[in-house]
Formats: structure tokens, C-alpha cells, sequence
């Protein structure tokens, strides 16, 4: 396989690295990426096809890589990369190779073998991590302007996220050349309406399609209308993204609900999502389509997302794990039809001067308290800081606790007052009415 | 994945047809030994091109046109159990009925009620010996033909790259020029890659402005 770089070509960085390229990795609309070797090791190079590279690209680069983004969520442009031995004008960057337990989401969505350990509880998690990763690129004022399901990578096991392709990604305000994919671009976009740029507000709409299409497998506009349409074309593109979008669950009108006999697939996922992302999805997809200030935010993803995936629960006929409302009646099992019975859960409640706030965690089978459910407004979910842990005791087989995975011990109370130390490595069994101090003045509370 | 309720996601099929060139002068300088080489190349990334559309199923079909057309494949075959096996040249330039040969399956039926649009990929080295007008013609009479993208590919300065401009029917396109066998290589890939992505997740004005890794004015001395 051949691209426009062959195989031992040496080219060179900004600061005069030396890189030899190894070969093409694969192309896209934009560039060629290849596998190169660098002074520092092996990296990818993505080259950009000759028209493309022009000067406004360049400059984007630039202003990309004098970020030195240091963030393990983000492929990022790391160093400008030129042919010295070209007249042609030509250039690329390098960036980190993708590790190969991170895959691309069109596997998830054709439900390929080699993603199948995804599980519920993962799912969620990538969703929220996708969600805190773009919100960390607003918040420092920098629009990605092309979130589409090319551009996110996932590992099935952990729920990690990698995003890539982060070369688009500009300081609100200033142009690129891509318009964005279609399916994930604000109507206002779709339209060309005078005035509509790609930026924040259009991202946070792509943000919604990516989280739908990642929960529900399917297209947030693709109900009864566009089974009614025989070429999806661009023309009918605009008409169902565009000019006549309409939200296949959309409560005032139900023109463009899915088909029971052609789209099974959202009907099934759909009618097992919670309604507190249920109204998330709403809200966005009716209201905030028109008004782009009612579209849900990043931190409102965040919060949701968070409390759904605390609410995962197991059920206790065939084992699989399944969402719930956060607080809500427990769930009928959407895989063998059993009303889920609800375990033990957790109040958490951190007190910061005279407020506080209090979480609930689910205690399932193998659920985990995380340091982030520690601290009232955690700056990032972090799943590998693990602070307590459900887990079923060695002898009594279906008794579980929760069990101290800490440094530190911590101090159960009983309702009549008498009190216990949890050290390290032990574990409290999930009895109602317990109270654990945590420490830091952190409190929790087992409740039925 | 029994774990996450939910099947796959519903996708559309996405027609590819190529009409390729099999005329005699194809076997000059060994032309059809690169484009059987550049095609098989290609299949690697035209499979990952459709495993990066979740949303749509890419079926490929071949049609070979020289003293009239026949079809190389006929049965539209997942990209994913795609082989090729080599085209062999035999006489004129006949692609007025490959393009009545493609258009006869342009209908509804054999096409299906709900689909992508498909894409017609042309590669021709010369002129075409045939009424090629009214083939055109033809396809441009399919509900489905109209709405194809089209890609041409000419392959050295003798092919017919206004005719090829008609078939394209948009004045902002040009045929790719291949002068070589590695730009040969490069637009079969870019062909059956960036032409499947287009029909199956427009970009706004994806069409008007197709990236191309061959600029026009590239000058490589290395001429057939």
C-alpha cells in the first residue's frame, strides 16, 4: 500500500528532528496517516494532501501545538513536520500512536466481536468521558467543529476515551476548512443559515448526536420520515438535519417516530434509558435545535451521566447489567424481562462550609466508589482512583460489603452509636442504617 | 454483544459499480496489469472505508466494456468478501454499453425501495467507439443513475477527458489524470475511498470540493 510518502523518505520537524517515515497507516478526507520513526520513538504523521496545505491550516497548527496539550484524552498535534527535499509545498504533524486497546466506535455500532466486552456500565462511561473531554476543550475557549464517530476512539474493557483528529480544532471565532460531517451538524449549519458558524454552541449539538447514536445505535432524526426518503442523499440530508428536523421521540409531534417492523434496534434502547437522559435528549433535540442556548451542556451531560451510571444495577436472574433512574423504581431486565431487585445503596454526602451535596451509589455486584464521588464538584470522573469497592464475602457466598480500598481506615457507626474501625483491605457488609465516615468529613450511609 | 441491549445499527446499502476499460490499448505498456494491480490495492482500504460508515453496507459490482460490456461481477458483492480476479483486454471501446449495461440495474427494482446513493467509478485510457451518449443517457434516466456520484478516472493523455467531464455532469469536476502506475494506485484509492464516503456521510458541499491526493498540475517524469 502506497500514499504519497514512500516507505524510508526522510522529512524533517520544525526544530529539526529527523523522521523517517515507516509506512501508511490509512487516508482520509484530509491527509494520509503514516507510521514514522522519530528520535523519540515511533509516532504517527498525518500529511496533508496538497491542496490542503495551505497556509491557514499551517497556522492553525501552530497555534494547536504551542498549546503543548498535555492531556491523556487527546491525540494531540505535537510538532510540524516538512520535506526538506521537496519543491513542493507539503507539510504535516506528528502526533502519538493510537495503543491498540483503544477502538473506533463504528465497531460498537455494528456490535463487532472485538469490541464485545463493552458492558453497560462501560458504555456510560465512554459517554462521560467523551462528554468531560470536549468540555475541557471549551471551557479553554477552543470549538473541535467536527465531533463525529471517526474522531473518538474507546477501550470496551475500561470505558477510556482517546480523541483524534484534533488538527480542526480552532479558537472559537477563527475559520477552518471543514464544514462537518452531515449527521452531527447543527441545523443552523445544515442550512447555511446567514451568520451560523461552526464553534461551542454547534458542537454541543454534534456532542448530543454522537451521545445518542453511542446509548441508543441509532440517529436522533432518522425515524418514519427517513424510511419514507428512497436516496439519502445530501438533498434529503438537509431536510431531515436541516430545514425539517424533527427528534424521533419528540413529545408534540410524533410524524417521525421509529417504524416497529424497520427500527427495532433504537424502540429497544430507547425504552430502557433512563428519563433523566431521556429529557436530556429531548431537551436538545426539540427546543435547543432552534435556540442553540437550550442545548444541553457538557456539565449537564456530565451530572446525568454520572448519576446513571452510580445507578447501575445487576439483575439478579441472568446477571446483566442494566440502567436504572437514579432514585427511581427499580427496572424490569431488558435482556431476560425480570424486575430487577434493587441492592443496598449508598448516600454520600460532602459538606463544604454550610452546603453540601449528596450522591447515591448504586452497591451492584463489582460497583465502585471512586474519589471523584468524594469532592462536590470533581473537575473529572477518574475510574482508576478507587476508594471502596462492592465485593462478595469469601465463605458466605451472596452476602456482599463494601470493601476499604484505601490507605487510610474508616470509622462505621451503628444506629445505637456503637462504632467500628474498617482498616485497609476490609470490608463492611451493606446493612441499612450504617453510617461510614470516609474521612475529610466525608459521610455515607447504607438505605434501602 | 449480548451485554448492551440494542442490535446493530440499521445501515443502507451503498451501490459501488465500476465500469473499467478493457480496450486494446489497455494492453499497451501493460496498462491493465496496473489497474488489475491498482483495484486489488485498493480493496484493503475501500473495506476499511466502509467499515468506518456504520451506516451504510458497500456492495461492489464490476462491469468491463471493450468490444461491447459485460459484467466482470455481477452479483453486487459485500466489500468485506471482495476479491478480485484479473480483467483482460479484448478489442474496442464500447462504454456507451457498459453505461446501458449499468443502467439496466439502475431501476427500482433490481435496486432496492431505501438505499445510498451508488457510485459509478469509470477508468478509461481512450475514446469511446460506441454512441456513448445515449448510454449516458440511460443512466441519467434511472432514478438511481441520476442521483450516482460519479468518479472518472483517465488514465494517460489519450483518454477522452471531456467526455469523461460529460459523464461527470458537474462543471466543477474534473476526471482524475493518471499518468503512472503509482498515480494510477493513488486515484483507484482515492476512487473507491473518498467516493463511498461521500455517498454515505455527506459533508456540506462534500461534492463540490472532492480532495483529491493528485493535484492537477502535478509533474512526475515518469510517463508511461
Amino acid at each position: 500500500m502506497n500514499g504519497m510518502l514512500d516507505a524510508g523518505r526522510t522529512l524533517v520537524t520544525e526544530s529539526g528532528d529527523k523522521i523517517t517515515v515507516e509506512r501508511l497507516f490509512g487516508s482520509g478526507g484530509q491527509g494520509e496517516v503514516y507510521r514514522v520513526r522519530t528520535p523519540h520513538g515511533p509516532q504517527a504523521l498525518k500529511w496533508y494532501y496538497p491542496q490542503l496545505a495551505d497556509t491557514r491550516q499551517r497556522r492553525i497548527l501552530e497555534s494547536l501545538i504551542d498549546r503543548k496539550w498535555n492531556d491523556d484524552r487527546f491525540l494531540w498535534p505535537q510538532a510540524i513536520v516538512i520535506d526538506p527535499h521537496s519543491s513542493r509545498p507539503g507539510f504535516g504533524y506528528l502526533m502519538d500512536v493510537r495503543p491498540s486497546r483503544f477502538h473506533d466506535l463504528p465497531a460498537l455500532f455494528r456490535r463487532d466481536k472485538a469490541v464485545s466486552a463493552t458492558t453497560l456500565r462501560t458504555l456510560v462511561t465512554v459517554a462521560l468521558h467523551t462528554v468531560e473531554a470536549y468540555r475541557t476543550l471549551h471551557s479553554k475557549g477552543i470549538a473541535y467543529r467536527d465531533i463525529n464517530w471517526g474522531n473518538i476512539f474507546f477501550d470496551p474493557k475500561t470505558g477510556d476515551v482517546l480523541v483524534c483528529d484534533n488538527d480542526n480544532a480552532v479558537v472559537e471565532g477563527e475559520t477552518t476548512q471543514v464544514a462537518g460531517t452531515m449527521d452531527f451538524m447543527a441545523p443552523e449549519l445544515v442550512r447555511g443559515d446567514q451568520g451560523a458558524r461552526p464553534g461551542i454552541q454547534t458542537d454541543l449539538h454534534a456532542l448530543a448526536v454522537l451521545l445518542f447514536l453511542l446509548l441508543m445505535n441509532h440517529h436522533p432524526f432518522e425515524g418514519a420520515l427517513a424510511l419514507r426518503i428512497r436516496c439519502m442523499d445530501e438533498a434529503a440530508k438537509r431536510r431531515l438535519y436541516g430545514t425539517h428536523p424533527v427528534f424521533i421521540y419528540d413529545p408534540d409531534d410524533t410524524s417521525n417516530r421509529p417504524d416497529p417492523g424497520e427500527q427495532t434496534t433504537v424502540i429497544a434502547t430507547w425504552s430502557v434509558l433512563p428519563k433523566i437522559l431521556r429529557d436530556l435528549f429531548t431537551e436538545t433535540f426539540t427546543a435547543g435545535l432552534w435556540t442553540p442556548s437550550r442545548r444541553v451542556r457538557e456539565t449537564q451531560w456530565r451530572d446525568a451521566l454520572s448519576k446513571v451510571l452510580d445507578a447501575i444495577t445487576v439483575c439478579g436472574s441472568c446477571g446483566k447489567q442494566n440502567l436504572a433512574e437514579p432514585g427511581g423504581p427499580p427496572p424490569d431486565c431488558w435482556h431476560c424481562g425480570h424486575r430487577v431487585k434493587l441492592p443496598v445503596r449508598l448516600r454520600i454526602t460532602v459538606r463544604r462550609g454550610s452546603l453540601s451535596t449528596a450522591r447515591d451509589i448504586t452497591l451492584a455486584p463489582q460497583a465502585r466508589v471512586y474519589a471523584h464521588h468524594l469532592v462536590d464538584d470533581p473537575d473529572r470522573h477518574d475510574f482508576t482512583a478507587v476508594v471502596g469497592e462492592v465485593t462478595e464475602h469469601a465463605q458466605q457466598r451472596g452476602r456482599f460489603g463494601l470493601t476499604n480500598r484505601t490507605d487510610g481506615a474508616w470509622t462505621m457507626r451503628r444506629p445505637d452509636g456503637s462504632a467500628q474501625e474498617v482498616p485497609p483491605g476490609r470490608t463492611v457488609g451493606l446493612k441499612p442504617g450504617l453510617l461510614l465516615e470516609l474521612g475529610g468529613g466525608v459521610e455515607a450511609v447504607f438505605f434501602d | 454483544m449480548s451485554e448492551i441491549p440494542g442490535g446493530r445499527m440499521a445501515s443502507r446499502p451503498l451501490h459501488f459499480i465500476w465500469l473499467l476499460d478493457c480496450s486494446g490499448s489497455m494492453s499497451i505498456n501493460g496498462k491493465i496489469g496496473e489497474l488489475n494491480f491498482a483495484i486489488r490495492e485498493a480493496i484493503p482500504e475501500m473495506q476499511q472505508a466502509a467499515r468506518d460508515n456504520p451506516a451504510a453496507s458497500l456492495v461492489v459490482r464490476a462491469i468491463t466494456f471493450a468490444s461491447g460490456a459485460d459484467w466482470h461481477i455481477a452479483e453486487p458483492t459485500p466489500v468485506e468478501q471482495f476479491t478480485w480476479d484479473d480483467v483482460h483486454t479484448y478489442g474496442g471501446t464500447d462504454m456507451g454499453a457498459a453505461f446501458r449495461l449499468a443502467a439496466a440495474e439502475l431501476r427500482t427494482p433490481p435496486m432496492p425501495e431505501r438505499a445510498l446513493r451508488p457510485v459509478l467509478a469509470v477508468v478509461s485510457d481512450g475514446q469511446p467507439t460506441d454512441d456513448w451518449r445515449s448510454g449516458l443517457r440511460e443512466i441519467d434516466a434511472t432514478p438511481w443513475g441520476k442521483r450516482a456520484v460519479r468518479v472518472a478516472i483517465a488514465i494517460g493523455d489519450d483518454a477522452d477527458r471531456s467526455m469523461l467531464k460529460e459523464f461527470l455532469g458537474n462543471p466543477e469536476l474534473e476526471p482524475i489524470l493518471a499518468k503512472n502506475p503509482k498515480q494510477l494506485v493513488a486515484a483507484i484509492r482515492w476512487a473507491s475511498t473518498v467516493a463511498v464516503k461521500n455517498a454515505s456521510t455527506p459533508t456540506v458541499e462534500g461534492d463540490k470540493h472532492p480532495t483529491s491526493p493528485l493535484s492537477s498540475t502535478d509533474q512526475d517524469e515518469d510517463v508511461w
